[in-house]
């Protein structure tokens, strides 16, 4: 039997089907944690973030236009609720650390001295993402591993095409920068 | 093309947005600039690194904690009210209980119920204003119980208190032309009685129908 669409599911979902949501979430879930985590820097939060989102798609599916695909859609509230959660607990002096953060969780997996290799790799790749811009990070992260196009990434951003062309090009001009200071 | 269109265009290769005309003129390029082929295997190095940033494990607890709280999401949803349905339950609700009145006309209803309650010394010396209205009742209980079980059998729960208080709302209305010519001979109290009855049954049948009905249906979520 053909795989039901997206859409499909979104539709079927805004007609009260509670299995087509479920179906949705496991299509999405594992893509929306792992950007989540890359895009925030923090488990903690991303954890957070990422049960809002799926709340709010399930609270806001009858304001779902089919003319937006699903994953921009997705995507597009994750992000403003992470701005909305940044705006509110943005006091002077509060600042996410990313390596505290990560940290606090046990590595499920404790290994040999490659393990550690990995984990140091891993870090640097965290510090020199997080040290670029909010756009920056999200389009770079969406277009690397959501494999979004920049037409998708613009309507997410709520910017152009070409913006988006510009910033791609820069974010990994400063990530490169990062990555070998 | 120029070393410097060349060199804005790298990030956008290396997502594949660079297509046709622009793509080919690109790679020509390569084949005779070093200097910008050293820049995308540098970029591309960048871009690679990135790519194997590992996908972090979710707790699973996560996952049942959201899909619980959808779950509450979604018993909590505000009433919806279904005016279709609604009307249809309405008129459904209305043929039945005028189907009721022609084989089992009001006042021998009424005659029923005086006879019926005659040997309980508790209803003894009840006026016929009230027994014409407990007569109503039936008239109005039974056709809504009855479609109220099989609309909550057919609908979802959400909104079954608001959909079943309409429906018993517009049975009401509609019977009411029906009754006031129907009974057109009776005295205007009588009259008044049997549409308070039919009134009344209709909206408890109603909400009964409903409880009886979503008692055994599954659930929607
Ligand atoms: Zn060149």
């Amino acid at each position: 039997m053909k795989e039901p669409s997206d859409l499909e599911l979104m539709l079927a979902v805004k007609a009260g089907d509670r299995t087509a949501f479920e179906q949705l979430y496991r299509r999405y879930r594992d893509r929306l944690y792992a950007f989540l985590v890359r895009y925030t820097g923090d488990p903690s939060s991303a954890q957070d973030l990422f049960q809002e989102t799926f709340l709010r798609v399930f609270r806001d599916r009858a304001r779902y236009e089919p003319r937006a695909a699903f994953a921009t859609w997705l995507f597009t509230i994750a992000r403003n609720l992470f701005l909305d959660s940044v705006k509110r607990a943005w006091t002077p002096g509060t600042f996410i650390e990313p390596e505290t953060a990560t940290l606090s969780i046990p590595d499920p997996t404790p290994g040999p001295l490659e393990t550690l290799a990995q984990e140091e790799a891993e870090a640097v790749l965290r510090r020199a993402v997080a040290s670029l811009a909010e756009e920056d990070r999200a389009i770079l992260l969406l277009s690397r591993f959501e494999g979004l196009r920049y037409r998708e990434i613009a309507k997410i951003l709520g910017t152009s095409e070409g913006a988006v062309k510009v910033r791609a090009h820069r974010a990994l001009q400063a990530l490169r920068r990062a990555l070998t200071d | 093309m120029q070393c410097q269109d060349a060199q804005a265009l790298m990030t956008a290769y290396l997502s594949d947005e660079v297509v046709s005309i622009e793509r080919r003129e690109f790679e020509e390029h390569f084949t005779t600039c070093a200097c910008c082929r050293e820049e995308l295997a540098s970029f591309r190095e960048s871009w690679e690194r990135l790519g194997r940033w590992p996908v972090p494990a979710m707790d699973s607890r996560i996952e049942r904690d959201l899909l619980a709280r959808v779950e509450q999401e979604a018993a909590t949803l505000g009433p919806r009210l279904r005016p279709v349905a609604t009307a249809l339950a309405a008129v459904a609700a209305v043929l039945l209980s005028i189907a009721a009145s022609v084989f089992l006309p009001y006042e021998r209803a009424f005659q029923l119920c005086r006879e019926g309650l005659k040997g309980f010394s508790v209803f003894a010396g009840l006026p016929d204003s009230t027994l014409f209205f407990i007569a109503g009742i039936f008239y109005g209980v039974i056709p809504l119980l009855l479609v109220g079980l099989v609309s909550a059998r057919l609908m979802g729960g959400a909104g079954a208190g608001l959909n079943g208080t309409a429906t018993g709302v517009a049975f009401a209305l509609l019977m009411a032309p029906y009754v006031l010519i129907v009974c057109s001979a009776l005295p205007g109290a009588f009259t008044a009685a049997i549409l308070g009855g039919i009134a009344l049954g209709g909206l408890s049948g109603s909400a009964g129908g409903l409880w009886l009905g979503s008692r055994t249906r599954r659930p929607a979520w």
